[in-house]
């Protein structure tokens, strides 16, 4: 039995981590807990971004993900339950139907990924993207750019606006 | 790893969590984090078909970039909506919010 | 494209009249008669430098110039049908052309005087531009369905002039009688042109008299009987006679142009045209209507006291005069009749418009306003006032009655022989021909100088009328004079014999009878002329009795009339020439009774029968069929159908609603679902 190559036990282990961290996001009765695991989640994403040649992404994703939503949600965890409450808990239903219908959706998934003559274009690997992505941001993609900016913006300041006290 | 199916195998097992998440879980936080499980699964998608797919510029890798953009936008505005909600009735599960019951 | 110009004139000249007068009379109004009447002498010079170019036929060196233009051009095409209008221009349109423009020119000058003062006197010149744009359509026309157009055409101007006084009772009636008398004649008209179009081929008169030669003689018989009938009409020959005497309602200008000198004589030019195809056998039939209205109007002729009916009768009579001689074989004198006859008859006409008119200027002296001013009756001795209408009216009675000198005795008297050598031909029942066409001519000798007796001799009737009866003005007794200076036979012929009626006018139509496609004319015009002879002794002496008779009766007084009048009627002819031979009543009873008692059925059938039986039953029906309709839609539709749809509705979402969970996550689950199944789904197929 030949030695995996490391590069693919990496790759293996990476993907258990991701899955594995995931299945306790979703199913964790505790949210604290949830929320850590969705960390380790955002992690391994983008350590599979690295494998797939996408360093700048790599770097966003744990920028945004992980510096940012991932803050914001346990910020929401934190804002939305009261303090006598010991364990943050999150009660679930329909989880049969639930588990059918996505298990279901998965098997779709698979077979589609199965049975497709995928096109493997094995494109080689850029020193840097940061630049290709820079140019593309403000050349063809500059008007969705500015559009994706501004909703940002508006979004951020909606936000801001709703979760203000009102006052009369 | 120059095999296309592991990467679409884990986004699916991923989009497929998050959906799972989405229909099973009270807790509207709890909600968000499966939709950001959901567009991570399209994150690893757009990157994967952008290494494999026969492209020579990074369109996909700016589409992610939009999709975390969305995506951060999102989980903003839904957390205001929460806060919102919770202020209203007390608590944020998503089941006790019915007055839309017909 | 001279000489199309040229002919074009003919029918462009009086329609500008027409349409100028009709738009702008209004402001015109006593200049109308100046524009209507310098067209027409334009015209009248257009005729004269086209009659200059008919080539004459040559006696001694046999030869002559077929002279004719001609040209057509397409109107419409459809299909197979092709319709072409043209004009075919010959010696005999060009003699036509003439004395359409000559009458019309007169009776334009004639106009302007009788008819001043009438309100709506450019409105009457407008109408006369009509009827002459129509009447040189007939005469031009190269195809019988151009000349039906056109017949249609004068029909209605006929019928405008006949009505002109429309707000006096008689003449609206008049002019629908005539309208529709016409009608019955037209129609066999356009069935017979549909007959030859359609084994012909053409329209075209000249490659119809050319194609029939391949047509069943027994079809072609009927197919040219009915073309016949529309001469019938228009020409007023028996039995469709009777509109014509009606038609003097109109102003007598327009009697003397349309009603006897050009419109009826358009049936004996259309007759004359068809000649050539006419069988033997509808050409007896043809004769035998002539000889019928020749005799049967003359001596209605003889008992009308009104002078515009003896007038009238007195046309009818020389119209089946012509009528017979093309029944006979002798269009050329049927021709020369028409000619003549519109001379002296428009003469006639105008002379009788004249005492008319001074009659009506006298009694509106009187403010007499019940006396007829037409009624000889109170007339008489008008001869010292009225010295130019007396010696114009003589002169063409003198030719009406055919003495010689006269123009009436050179083309009657061809007529006549025509007739009598048809008879010495063919034996047996033609004596009816020579009879009515030697009796037609005694008896038009009696009664026009009956006429010329009663209105001009004598003592006057009727003092005061007398007393400011004034000789007509210029503009009146020009045309007189003309005319009756063409009424002699000088006129048409050279020739001093008054016994040889060959001259510049017989040269110009004596080809004409040389063609028929199924009688050998050479042989029918020797009998002709081997007949003339005799006719023309017998038809002096009959000519001279009636003049006898009538100046022993009505000048010198000798007879009674009463008696003369009991002694015709053991045979019932008095009471038969007074009732105009019963047609009239004949017509009454057997047409507008049995249409009345038939509209009144048909009344009686709608009304009483249909409309109260039937139609109200139905609506009985429709009563009951709706009270159970509303039973049944109330009860079943209503109750059930309807309200049961409502209460499916309700039931169906009182179970619905509980799906309605709101809770989004239940919703979602749906949704998934659906997708699962959709993709699964898609992807079998």
């Amino acid at each position: 039995m030949p030695i995996p190559d490391l590069g693919i036990l990496l790759f293996l282990g990476l993907c258990g981590l991701i899955v594995g961290s995931a299945f306790m996001v979703v199913t964790s009765p505790n949210l604290v807990h949830s929320a850590v695991s969705l960390l380790f989640t955002f992690f391994g994403i983008a350590a599979i971004y690295i494998y797939l040649y996408a360093d700048f992404i790599a770097a966003t994703q744990v920028v945004v993900y992980v510096g940012g939503i991932l803050v914001l949600i346990i910020f929401g965890v934190m804002l939305t339950n009261k303090i006598e409450n010991a364990t943050i808990t999150s009660k679930t239903h329909n989880q049969i139907p639930g588990a059918l219908f996505s298990g279901i959706l998965l098997l779709l998934q698979f077979y589609a990924i199965f049975n497709t003559k995928w096109l493997v274009n094995d494109n080689p690997e850029k020193s840097s993207t940061v630049m290709d992505i820079g140019e593309l941001l403000l050349g063809k993609y500059l008007l969705p750019f500015e559009v994706v900016s501004i909703l940002l913006l508006s979004a951020l300041i909606g936000a801001a606006m709703l979760s203000r006290k009102k006052v009369d | 790893m120059d095999y296309i199916q592991p990467y679409l195998m884990l986004s699916s097992i991923l989009f497929s969590m998050g959906i799972y998440a989405v229909i099973t879980r009270k807790n509207a936080v709890a909600i968000l984090m499966g939709i950001e499980l959901i567009l991570n699964a399209c994150n690893i998608n757009f990157v994967t078909f952008n290494r494999f797919g026969n492209f020579a510029t990074l369109d996909g890798h700016v589409f992610t970039m939009f999709v975390i953009v969305l995506a951060a936008a999102e989980a903003a505005v839904a957390l205001a909506i929460i806060i919102n909600l919770f202020k209203n009735i007390g608590t944020v599960d998503v089941d006790q919010a019915k007055e839309m019951k017909g | 494209m001279n000489e199309t110009l040229q002919i074009a004139a003919f029918l462009l000249l009086p329609i500008l009249s027409f349409i100028v007068l009709i738009f702008f009379g209004k402001k015109l109004n006593g200049h109308s008669s100046t524009l209507g009447l310098s067209l027409m002498g334009l015209m009248l010079l257009n005729a004269l430098i086209l009659i200059v170019n008919a080539e004459p036929y040559n006696l001694t060196a046999k030869t002559y110039e077929k002279w004719s233009i001609y040209n057509s051009f397409e109107w419409f095409s459809t299909g197979n049908l092709s319709v072409y209008l043209g004009y075919y221009v010959d010696n005999i349109t060009a003699i036509m052309l003439l004395v359409v423009a000559l009458i019309g020119f007169l009776v334009h000058l004639y106009s302007t005087e009788y008819m001043k003062g009438d309100p709506r006197y450019s409105r009457y010149f407008a109408f006369l531009g009509i009827f002459i744009f129509s009447m040189n359509g007939i005469v031009l026309a190269d195809s019988l369905i151009m000349m039906y157009i056109f017949w249609e055409l004068v029909g209605l101007s006929s019928f405008l002039l006949i009505g002109f006084w429309f707000e006096k009772d008689r003449p609206p009636m008049a002019a629908n009688k005539a309208f529709l008398t016409n009608r019955v004649g037209d129609i066999g008209m356009f069935i017979g042109i549909m007959i030859l179009y359609f084994h012909v081929g053409s329209f075209n008169i000249k490659e119809i008299v050319g194609g029939v030669s391949e047509m069943d003689p027994g079809l072609l018989t009927l197919a040219g009987l009915l073309v016949f009938m529309g001469a019938i009409g228009k020409s007023a020959q028996f039995p469709l006679h009777i509109w014509l005497p009606d038609a003097m309602e109109g102003p007598t200008p327009v009697s003397a142009l349309i009603h006897a000198a050009t419109m009826v004589a358009a049936g004996v030019y259309m007759t004359f045209r068809i000649f050539p195809f006419l069988t033997p056998d509808a050409l007896a039939v043809v004769a035998v209507i002539g000889a019928i209205t020749a005799l049967m109007a003359a001596i209605t002729a003889i008992t009308r006291n009104d002078i515009k009916a003896v007038l009238a009768y007195s046309t009818i009579s020389q119209l089946g005069y012509m009528i017979m001689a093309l029944g006979v074989g002798a269009p050329v004198y049927a021709f020369f009749h028409l000619v003549t006859h519109a001379m002296f008859k428009a003469c006639l006409f105008l002379c009788s418009g004249s005492v008319i008119h001074a009659m009506h200027h006298s009694l509106h002296h009187l403010d007499d306003h019940h006396t007829d001013p037409q009624d000889m009756s109170n007339m008489g001795g008008l001869k010292d006032k009225m010295p130019i209408t007396h010696a114009a009216m003589l002169i063409s009675t003198l030719a009406i009655a055919g003495v010689p000198f006269f123009s009436g005795f050179l083309s009657k008297d061809g007529i006549l022989a025509a007739v009598l050598s048809y008879y010495y031909k063919y034996d047996g029942w033609t004596i009816i021909l020579p009879i009515a066409g030697f009796g037609a001519a005694m008896i038009t000798a009696f009664y026009m100088f009956r006429l010329i007796f009663k209105t001009f001799y004598g003592i006057p009737k009727k003092k005061d009328i007398y007393k400011h009866i004034h000789e007509s003005p210029l503009a009146m007794t020009i045309p007189l004079m003309l005319l009756s200076v063409l009424s002699f036979a000088f006129a048409f012929t050279a020739n001093l014999n008054p016994l040889k009626s060959w001259g510049w006018f017989k040269a110009l139509i004596y080809k004409y009878g040389k063609n028929h496609n199924f009688l050998n004319m050479k042989y029918v015009n020797s009998g002709i002329e081997s007949a003339h002879y005799d006719a023309m002794y017998l038809s002096l002496f009959v000519a001279s009795i009636g003049i006898a008779l009538s100046v022993l009766i009505y000048y010198l007084k000798k007879v009674d009339v009463d008696k003369i009048a009991n002694l015709f009627n053991l045979v019932g002819l008095y009471s038969l020439s007074k009732n105009k031979f019963y047609i009239d009543k004949i017509y009454n009873m057997i047409f507008y009774k049995p249409f009345l008692f038939q509209t009144r059925t048909a009344s009686f059938i709608d009304w009483d029968i249909y409309d109260q039986k039937i139609v109200d039953a139905w609506g009985w029906i429709t009563l009951k069929i709706s009270k159970y309709t509303g039973i049944s839609d109330y009860s079943i539709l209503d109750q059930k159908i309807i309200d049961g749809t409502s209460h499916l509705t309700q039931y169906v979402s009182t179970k619905l609603r509980k799906t309605q969970s709101g809770v989004i996550q239940n919703y979602l689950l749906g949704v998934l679902a659906i997708l699962v199944v959709f993709i699964i789904v898609i992807n079998q197929i």
